[in-house]
C-alpha cells in the first residue's frame, strides 16, 4: 500500500462519514465556518504590514514581528492542542494486514500533517514577507525568514501531537495550557520579563544568515521522528481509546436517590456525563462559560445604563443556563446508544424526561450560585441572575426538551467534542434563538416602559408559573415523546 | 508453525492468560474452546501482536511476532469488525486488500470464485457500505478477507457465530479444502463444540487463562471430553 492509496481511503472515510454524509446542513455550516475563518486570516495577512506601520506606528516591522513571534507559536500551540489529533483508532483496521507497523504510523503522522492549521503561518505571513522582508532585504532573506517561522510552526504540530497524547483528556492538560499562555502574556504585558525579546535575535539572524532556517528544519525533522518513535512504540490495540478505561470511580450522588426512578435516571445520566469524553468536554465548557460574564460586567455601568442592564439579561441567561444550553442541546442524543432500552423499560420515557429535568435543575442551581460573586459588579446582577435562573428552570428546561424532540441525531459520545458535528442537526442551530428570544420578548415590553425591575418581575412570574405547572408540562412532554418514539428510535438506529 | 514460550498477559494485578508452552504444527486445525473470559481472544490477539505480551513470546515460523513483521505475509486473520473498513463497499474493500497483498485482478477474481458459494450472492456487487451490512454479512466479508494472499496460517475468532446454518457448513468445507490443498494451518476459537470438534484435529480447552485440556483423537472422543467439562 502506498501513501496515496492511504490518503484516498482517508478521504473516502471523511466524505462517507455518518455524521457529515447524512446531514447536509452541518456540512454546509462547517464549510461556511472554514471559509469565514480563512477569509479572516487572509484579511489580517494582507493588512498586516499596513497595521504595523500605521496603526502601531512601528518603524521596524520585521523587528516588531520578531519580538512577538513567540506568542504566535504559543497561540498556535493552544489552538492546535484543542483542534489537532492523531486518528490512532485507524490503526486497528490495518495492524493485521501485511503492512509494516512503522509504515502505518508514518502514514497516520503524515496524514495528520495535511491540515489547514499547517497553512496558517504561511497564509498569515506571505504578504508581509513580500512587502517588508523581500522589499528591504531581498528575496533570499525573505525565504530564509519565512522558512524559519514555518518550520517552527510545523515543529509545534508534531510536539502538540505527542503532548496531547501524553496528557490526554485530563483537566490538568487544559490547566497547564492556559496557565503557560496567560503567564507569558501577562509577563509581557506587565513588563516583568519579556521572553519575546529573548528569542528575537534568532529571527533577526534569519534575515542575514541561513543558520536559523537550517536549525528550524532540523527541529522540524527531529520532532517528526520523535513523534514517530513515540507513536511507533504505542501502536498497539490496547493503547487505542481512553486511557483510564479500566478505572471506574463510583460517584453516587446521594441526594438524587430521593427522587425515585427519575432520580436513579438522573444519577445514571451524571455517570454518563463523567465517563464519556464528549459529555465531559461539554461539562468543562459549561464551567468555562461561567467566566463569560467577565468579558462584559467589568465594562458595564449597571446603575446608570439601561442598555447595559438589558444586555445583562442575556449574560444572566447564558450563565445560569450554561449547562442547559451546552449539554441540553443534544438532550436525547446523549442516550442514542441506549434509547431502545428506555423504550422497553416500564416508565422509561417518564424517567428520561424527569431525570434529565432533575439534573438540569441541580446543575443550573450550581451555576446560579457560582454566578453570585458577580454581584461585586453591581447589585442589579443579583436580580437579573435570579430572574434568569427562575425563568430557565420554569420555562427554559421544558422549552429546550420540547425542541430537542425535533429530529434528534445519533452520536458517539466516546469521541472528542472538538470539531465533532455528530448529533448536530437543524434543531441545534435554531435552538438557541427561542431560548434567548423568548425571554427577551417577555422582558423588553415591560422593561422599556416601566423599568427593568418590572421586566424581570414578569420574567420571574413566567418562570414561577412554569414551576407550578411542572407536572402538567412534564406530562405533555412525556406524551409528546411517546408519539415520536418510533421515529426517534429508528433515527438512533440509523435506519433513516 | 506457531511456537509459544512462557507467554503471559496481565492487566495490573490480574493475569488473563498464562501459557508456559504450546506448539502448533503445520496444516493442523487447532481449535480453542472455553467459557467467556477464558482468554481465547487474548491469545489470538497476542499471536497477531495486536497487544503486548507481559512476558514471553510468540513465534510464527521461528520469528518473534513482536520483533519482526515478515510473518504478516503468511498470516491471515479475522477477529472482529474493527479489522474492516466500514466506509467501503465489500468490492472496494477487497480491492484495497488486493493492492495490499499485491495481487492482480485475476487473482482477486479467483479468490472471489472460491468464496462464491459462501457469499451466496449477498456480498459482491452490493451498493452498501460494510458498516451497514448485517452481522452475518460483515462476518462473511471478514472471513474471506482473512484468506487473501493465500496465507499459510489463518486465525479466526468465533467464525460460526452469527452465520446462518448454510454458511456455517460452507465455511467448514472451505477450511477443509484449504487444509487439504494448501496444507494451511488454522486456529479457530469457537463456542460451537459440534463444528470445532468436526474440523479441528486438536482442541485446547482454556479456563481462566490456563490450558486445562489438550485433546486429540476421534471426533467422538473430543466431543465427549468437552461435553463432560462444559456440563460440569
Amino acid at each position: 500500500m502506498t501513501f496515496l492509496q492511504f490518503i484516498q481511503l482517508q478521504f473516502k472515510s471523511k466524505i462517507r462519514s455518518v455524521s457529515l454524509g447524512r446531514d447536509l446542513i452541518a456540512g454546509i455550516f462547517l464549510l461556511i465556518v472554514i471559509l469565514l475563518f480563512l477569509g479572516y486570516v487572509v484579511l489580517i495577512s494582507v493588512s498586516l504590514p499596513f497595521i504595523i506601520r500605521s496603526f502601531f506606528a512601528i518603524d521596524d516591522p520585521v523587528g516588531f514581528i520578531n519580538s512577538y513571534i513567540l506568542f504566535f507559536f504559543a497561540t498556535e500551540f493552544l489552538y492546535r492542542f484543542f483542534l489537532q489529533k492523531l486518528p490512532v483508532a485507524e490503526l486497528q483496521h490495518y495492524l493485521h494486514l501485511p503492512i509494516p507497523r512503522w509504515k502505518i504510523v508514518h502514514f497516520l503522522l503524515q496524514r495528520s500533517f495535511i491540515s489547514l492549521l499547517n497553512f496558517i503561518a504561511i497564509l498569515l505571513l506571505v504578504p508581509f514577507t513580500i512587502v517588508e522582508v523581500a522589499g528591504h532585504y531581498g528575496a533570499l532573506s525573505a525565504i530564509s525568514w519565512l522558512g524559519t517561522i514555518v518550520f517552527i510552526s510545523w515543529t509545534v504540530h508534531w510536539i502538540t501531537l505527542v503532548f496531547k497524547r501524553g496528557i490526554g483528556d485530563r483537566v490538568i492538560g487544559y490547566m497547564i495550557m492556559l496557565s503557560v499562555y496567560l503567564l507569558s502574556f501577562g509577563a509581557q504585558y506587565y513588563g516583568w520579563y519579556n521572553i519575546g525579546e529573548w528569542v528575537k535575535p534568532f529571527f533577526d539572524l534569519a534575515i542575514t544568515s541561513p543558520l536559523p532556517i537550517g536549525m528550524a528544519f532540523l527541529l522540524f525533522t527531529g520532532s517528526y521522528f520523535g513523534a514517530f518513535k513515540y507513536y511507533r512504540n504505542r501502536a498497539y490495540e490496547e493503547e487505542i481509546g481512553d486511557k483510564g478505561k479500566n478505572f471506574v470511580e463510583s460517584s453516587q450522588i446521594d441526594f438524587l436517590s430521593r427522587f425515585g426512578t427519575a432520580g436513579a435516571f438522573a444519577d445514571m445520566e451524571w455517570k454518563l456525563i463523567l465517563r464519556h469524553k464528549k459529555s465531559r468536554s461539554y461539562l468543562y465548557i459549561s464551567a468555562l462559560f461561567l467566566l463569560y460574564a467577565l468579558t462584559f460586567y467589568p465594562t458595564f455601568d449597571l446603575a446608570e445604563s439601561a442598555v447595559d442592564r438589558h444586555f445583562s439579561l442575556f449574560v444572566g441567561l447564558f450563565i445560569t443556563g450554561s449547562f442547559l444550553y451546552n449539554y441540553g442541546q443534544f438532550n436525547l442524543s446523549w442516550n442514542s446508544a441506549s434509547f431502545d432500552y428506555f423504550l422497553v423499560q416500564k416508565n422509561g420515557i417518564e424517567s428520561i424526561i424527569q431525570g434529565k429535568a432533575i439534573l438540569f435543575i441541580a446543575i443550573s442551581m450550581i451555576c446560579y450560585l457560582l454566578s453570585l460573586p458577580y454581584v461585586y459588579f453591581g447589585l442589579e446582577i443579583l436580580f437579573i441572575h435570579t430572574a434568569a435562573f427562575i425563568f430557565n428552570i420554569g420555562v427554559g428546561i421544558p422549552l429546550l426538551t420540547f425542541i430537542s424532540f425535533w429530529k434528534p441525531k445519533p452520536m458517539d459520545i466516546n469521541k472528542s467534542a472538538m470539531f465533532n458535528y455528530e448529533g448536530i442537526g437543524a434543531a441545534q442551530f435554531l435552538m438557541v434563538i427561542p431560548m434567548i428570544a423568548i425571554p427577551y420578548i417577555i422582558y423588553l415590553p415591560f422593561a422599556l416602559t416601566m423599568g427593568y425591575e418590572s421586566g424581570l418581575t414578569v420574567l420571574t412570574l413566567f418562570g414561577l408559573i412554569g414551576i407550578i405547572l411542572y407536572r402538567q408540562i412534564t406530562r405533555f412532554l412525556i406524551n409528546r415523546l411517546y408519539k415520536k418514539r418510533y421515529g426517534i428510535s429508528s433515527s438512533f438506529r440509523q435506519e433513516i | 508453525m506457531i511456537t509459544i514460550n512462557s507467554l503471559k498477559k496481565a492487566y495490573e494485578e490480574t493475569t488473563v492468560l498464562d501459557i508456559p508452552e504450546l506448539t502448533i504444527s503445520q496444516s493442523q486445525c487447532f481449535g480453542l474452546v472455553g467459557n467467556n473470559g477464558a482468554g481465547k481472544t487474548t491469545l489470538l490477539r497476542l499471536i497477531l501482536d495486536l497487544i503486548r505480551a507481559t512476558t514471553g513470546e510468540v513465534q510464527i515460523e521461528g520469528e518473534n511476532v513482536s520483533k519482526g513483521e515478515s510473518w504478516k505475509k503468511i498470516t491471515g486473520a479475522y477477529l472482529d469488525d474493527h479489522m474492516l473498513l466500514g466506509y467501503l463497499t465489500p468490492d472496494e474493500y477487497f480491492d484495497v486488500l488486493r493492492k495490499v497483498h499485491k495481487m492482480s485482478d485475476a487473482d482477486l477474481k479467483l479468490h472471489n470464485e472460491r468464496f462464491e458459494n459462501f457469499f451466496n450472492g449477498e456480498i459482491l456487487g452490493q451498493k452498501k457500505y460494510i458498516r451497514d451490512l448485517s452481522k452475518g454479512n460483515k462476518k462473511r466479508v471478514g472471513i474471506s478477507a482473512a484468506f487473501f494472499g493465500n496465507p499459510q496460517l489463518v486465525l479466526l475468532d468465533e467464525p460460526f457465530e452469527s452465520l446462518d446454518p448454510s454458511s456455517q457448513i460452507r465455511l467448514k468445507k472451505i477450511v477443509e479444502k484449504e487444509k487439504e490443498e494448501k496444507s494451511t494451518t488454522f486456529m479457530i476459537s469457537s463456542h460451537d463444540l459440534d463444528h470445532v470438534t468436526e474440523i479441528c484435529e486438536r482442541v485446547v480447552l482454556l479456563e481462566k487463562g490456563l490450558i486445562i485440556q489438550d485433546i486429540s483423537g476421534t471426533r467422538e472422543d473430543k466431543f465427549e471430553a468437552l461435553n463432560i467439562y462444559f456440563s460440569g
